[in-house]
């Protein structure tokens, strides 16, 4: 009896023991899920953003720009939550000309555009300025990082768009940027404008108006890397737009609080924040909301702690049940008695915090150890401390509601032969408790299978629909040695020589252009248009609307253009795209045809600025590539063969490449999957960990169930003795008993399950990410706790069929 | 076993041996304590033979019964059941006995609380497969033998103790066995029910069935047609054959 006991405490024990190591490994997982989104952000898209507005009937207005005042304004709004910077584009620095000893007048500095910025420029874009002076002959000839070439005084224009030091209370810095690009013969800034504006003069009923027509500007320090000349024929106003560099885990407000500024000054404006800014949020809500989905987990688990001790001290109470009422007859009173038992279940879970903390230290070593060395240890140790606190608590709160329960009857029962099996049905709270003991460890494990595929699905589905069949060719100008020439910058040329080295494989040539389109009630319409130099790859997952191959043709000379489905129902509504017309920069097109876009999974709708649309017109392709200058970075994707997998894929390609580059133009070819595939390893590990802890406190809780069946066999001990005396077959009372126990476990694994797939839903929508595995995670934990119903059953049929009838008739006890 | 268990369970026989034990023996071991509760029981019974066995408390009656009703093992010796060893038997083929051959009857009762008395009645049927209205029509049958008809709904708690023996001996007798074992079946009865009790015995020896019954009442054991004593685990040498 005595050692039937110790192994009942040695249970409640072991519940805390996994409950604090849960607890740590959790707290670990959230702390480096944390850490590992915040590096990606910080690395894949430092959102940075810019903002620009286009109001409404700005063609006629002009392009405009927020005054110093509302600068100052919104960098108020922004206190605490982003960093504000300020870009001043379309700067033009006044030609030079001087005269020739024969009276010639010549060209000495040609105008040359560059980028006025705020002081904090560099430290919001993170490059290293060399402050205050020309440049030197070295850096003059390669090499060199972005310089400042001295402080400049604005001109006074008469219009405080053009006057920043009203607010800025500094004077401009004038941004150069490496590599110089050779041939120019000044090598002053060579700031990319991601874009120009054109204006064009329009004669309407008799009176010259002018209208601004182009690309929009979109500028962003991924965009920044490819700089070109502007033609000199362009000329553009000031205007002064905010650069945000929002705090950790601000970006989603940072945005808002501009957005709403913007319209506010603006109401109806367009706005255009950035490329890439949906994976920059998706990846901060990941890091917000980890913490939340860490402290629900272990909320599970600290309540399979409370449930499970409780199980096992209420089955350890059952063995001293005539002790218990002995006492109780001569007196003692039923609160000592329960006191006394949470003191023990305090006890037991002490000693299981301090195994538990051995455990998590086992787990946590080297986290420690570097939380040690950055002396950010103290709030891991508190966080740590205040599990264990949590669990000791959870000790004693099962340990009293134990003896409470196991005291609620007069202590006369308790006197009474044991085994006596009660003359009236009872509830047998036992039950109940060992299917929510399965049912809780069941809920955890179901909402870490849910959660972190769901997580994983969500971050990289959007690069996986086509990620792994792509190999992206990027070129990182910061990168490139020496200095540049205009033939070196990523263009249909290196596409070319792809192709050559890649025989059978299809490239494309992709300028990303953000731009916009004219409704037909006049408002415009952001779009992002994928310019091609070729028919968008079958793996592209593109789809004519009603089937059919996409053609390039022209219709009675106009450009035409297969509209995305998606954008063609917001800029149509339910009316037929076909044959309408679109006013494209540079002028009116045709729909001929809709393309059924895939959307990225796991990108919420309400991220989304813009519409993400394929444009597959001829014309519109030509515009996009040949722009001078392109409009955006341009890319080259490769597709993949059939037969050849992304590892393969990319070193071919990769060495292709470096042949091609050398090294020298910072070429870099990577599997477009791979940009969030770090982060997948990361929560992929993190969750495998969670759900073998998970898993072992299923184990835990059906173990409870098996000494539960175990108890309820010794209060059956003479039924069972009875029912085999008048014949029951052994394989009757073997699956008597091992239903019950597969009952009790599925019983509690379905309302885990349900209980884990709500709060994985809560958790994903909070998140705006889809759900997936919402069939197969149930399945595997119901699975799983069949098996280990049909195990932990094992035990009691053991003892039921080991011993006599007659033995178990008499005895009526274990 | 099909072939022994046919023999086993086919029509009552008259005239030849239903029970026939040679060196009988049981131990218990309690640690290093061994207690031998029975030891070298020579018995033989002749089919339709109504046999009591007396002795004091402690002698080993009710652990020669155990091991005639199949209940627990011998630790040595040989139990021949119609002239099948029973000791070679599988712990399913002995619950197979137990259903169809042998009929018990506890000094305790040993009534599932939570079930009818029907219920009650009806437990060894169920093991055999029988249909649930079937199970009832022969419970009610075997509860109208006992005088019980009237009380089939009530559970055993509503029943008095001579009721509940009454119900504990259809159950024994519904499943028509060869042989009907009763352990101190008085043991907790008063006088009154004790005499109806004994009539129902009576009844059932005159059917034709045979019974071994373990009592302490001598003059409960003197209605028997023969009269066993047990002294300290042995059968009184001189009585053991019928």
């Amino acid at each position: 009896m005595r050692r039937t006991r110790a192994g009942l405490l040695l249970g409640a024990v072991v519940m805390s023991v996994l409950c604090v190591a849960y607890g740590a490994l959790a707290l670990r997982a959230q702390r480096a899920l944390e850490g590992g989104l915040t590096a990606e952000i910080a690395t894949l898209a430092r959102d940075l953003f810019t903002v620009l507005a286009l109001p409404p009937g700005y063609e006629r207005l002009g392009p405009q720009g927020l005054t110093a005042a509302q600068m100052a304004e919104l960098r108020s709004r922004l206190e605490g939550v982003a960093e504000l910077g300020v870009v001043s584009i379309f700067r033009e620095s006044a030609p030079a000309t001087a005269i020739q000893p024969d009276g010639e007048e010549v060209l000495v500095k040609p105008l040359v555009p560059y980028l006025a910025v705020s002081a904090n420029y560099f430290e919001l874009v993170g490059l290293e300025p060399v402050e205050g002076r020309l440049f030197t002959a070295e850096e003059e000839a390669a090499g060199a990082r972005v310089c400042v070439m001295g402080a400049e005084r604005p001109e006074r224009v008469g219009d405080e768009h053009s006057d920043p030091e009203r607010f800025m209370n500094a004077s401009y810095l004038v941004v150069g940027r490496l590599p110089p690009i050779q041939g120019d013969p000044y090598p002053f800034p060579r700031i990319w404008r991601g874009g120009f504006w054109h204006r064009e003069s329009e004669v309407l009923g008799g009176t010259k108006t002018l209208k601004y027509v182009g690309n929009r500007v979109v500028y962003t320090p991924i965009t920044a890397r490819a700089p070109l000349p502007i033609p000199p024929q362009f000329d553009h106003p000031t205007w002064l737009v905010p650069l945000v560099a929002p705090e950790a885990g601000q970006s989603e407000r940072a945005r808002d609080i501009v957005r709403e500024y913007m319209l506010e000054v603006w109401p109806g404006a367009v706005l255009d924040f950035g490329v890439k800014g949906w994976l920059a949020i998706a990846l901060e809500h990941s890091a917000f909301r980890v913490r939340a989905y860490s402290d629900t987990a272990f909320s599970l688990m600290l309540a399979l702690c409370v449930v499970g001790t409780a199980g096992f001290m209420g089955l350890a109470m059952a063995r001293r049940r005539r002790e218990t009422a002995v006492e109780r007859a001569l007196g003692k009173p039923r609160l000592v008695v329960v006191l006394e038992a949470a003191v023990l279940g305090a006890g037991l879970a002490l000693l299981g915090t301090l195994l538990g903390a051995v455990v998590s230290g086992l787990l946590l070593g080297d986290y420690l150890l570097e939380r040690l060395a950055a002396g950010t240890v103290m709030p891991l140790l508190r966080r740590l401390a205040w599990i264990a606190g949590l669990t000791v608590a959870a000790g004693s709160l099962a340990g009293a509601g134990a003896a409470f329960w196991a005291t609620d009857a007069p202590p006369v029962q308790g006197l009474r032969q044991a085994g006596v099996v009660p003359a009236r049905r009872a509830v047998d709270f036992r039950l109940p408790l060992a299917v929510l003991a399965v049912g809780l460890a069941a809920a955890t494990l179901v909402c870490l299978l849910v959660s972190s595929r769901s997580c994983v699905a969500a971050l990289s589905g959007y690069l996986q629909s086509v990620g792994e069949r792509v190999i992206l060719v990027e070129q990182d100008l910061f990168e490139a040695e020496g200095p540049l020439r205009m033939e070196d910058l990523l263009n249909s040329d290196h596409a070319a020589v792809l192709r050559e080295g890649l025989p059978g494989w299809t490239v494309v040539t992709v300028s990303v252009t953000s731009t916009r389109v004219t409704r037909p009630d006049g408002t415009l319409q952001a779009v992002t248009a994928y310019g091609v130099d070729r028919p968008w790859p079958e793996e592209a997952g593109y789809r004519l609307a009603g089937g059919g191959e996409m053609t390039f043709v022209e219709d009675r000379g106009r450009p035409v253009v297969y509209l995305g489905c998606r954008l063609a129902e917001t800029l149509f509504g339910e009316e037929p795209a076909v044959g309408r017309e679109l006013t494209l920069p540079g002028g009116v097109t045709a729909v001929v045809g809709g393309v059924l876009e895939p959307r990225p999974r796991g990108v919420p709708d309400r991220l989304g600025d813009r519409d993400e649309c394929l444009f597959a017109a001829r014309e519109v392709l030509a515009r996009a590539s040949t722009l001078t200058p392109p409009a955006t970075t341009t890319e080259i994707w490769v597709y993949l063969p059939p037969g050849v997998d992304k590892e393969e894929g990319e070193a071919r390609v990769r060495a292709v490449v470096e042949a091609m580059d050398g090294g020298r133009l910072g070429l870099s070819a990577e599997a477009l999957v791979s940009q969030v595939s770090r982060l997948s390893r990361l929560e992929k590990d993190m969750a495998g960990q969670q759900v073998f802890l998970a898993a072992m406190a299923l184990g835990a809780a059906a173990w409870l169930v098996g000494l539960v069946m175990l108890a309820r066999l010794a209060d059956r001990w003479r039924e069972v003795g009875l029912r085999r005396a008048v014949g029951a077959p052994p394989r009757l009372v073997a699956l008597s008993i091992t239903g019950e126990g597969v009952l009790v476990c599925v019983g509690g694994g379905v309302l885990g399950a349900a209980l884990g797939l709500l709060l994985a839903n809560a958790y994903c929508q909070s998140l705006g990410w889809p759900m997936v595995s919402v069939v197969r995670a149930p399945a595997e934990v119901l699975a799983a706790v069949v098996l280990l119903g049909l195990f932990v059953s094992l035990p009691t049929v053991r003892q039921a069929l080991g011993t006599s009838p007659m033995r178990a008739l008499r005895e009526g006890d274990i | 076993m099909a072939r022994s268990l046919e023999a086993l369970a086919g029509k009552r026989q008259t005239g030849g041996n239903i029970v026939e034990t040679r060196g009988l023996s049981r131990c218990y071991r309690r640690g290093p304590h061994e207690v031998w509760a029975l030891r070298d029981c020579d018995l033989t019974v002749r089919h339709g033979e109504f046999v009591s066995i007396t002795g004091p408390s402690g002698s080993g009656k009710s652990t020669l019964l155990h091991l005639l009703g199949c209940l627990d093992q011998p630790t040595k010796g040989t139990y021949l059941l119609q002239g099948v060893n029973v000791a070679e038997l599988s712990e399913s083929r002995l619950a197979l006995i137990r259903n169809h051959v042998i009929g018990v009857v506890f000094q305790a009762y040993n009534l599932l609380p939570t079930l009818r008395a029907w219920q009650n009645v009806a437990l060894p049927l169920a093991y055999r497969g029988v249909g649930r209205r079937e199970r009832r029509r022969r419970a009610l049958a075997a509860l109208e033998k006992v005088g019980l008809a009237d009380r089939a709904e009530h559970y055993p708690f509503e029943l008095s103790g001579g009721e509940e023996q009454r119900v504990a001996i259809a159950r024994a007798i519904v499943t028509e066995p060869k042989l009907l074992l009763a352990d101190e079946p008085t043991g907790n009865l008063d006088s009154r029910a004790e005499e109806r009790f004994m009539d129902i015995i009576t009844d059932l020896h005159r059917e034709g069935r045979t019974i071994i019954m373990v009592t302490h009442n001598a003059s409960l054991a003197r209605r028997a047609d023969r009269v066993l004593a047990m002294r300290d685990g042995r059968l009184d040498a001189s009585a053991g054959a019928a």
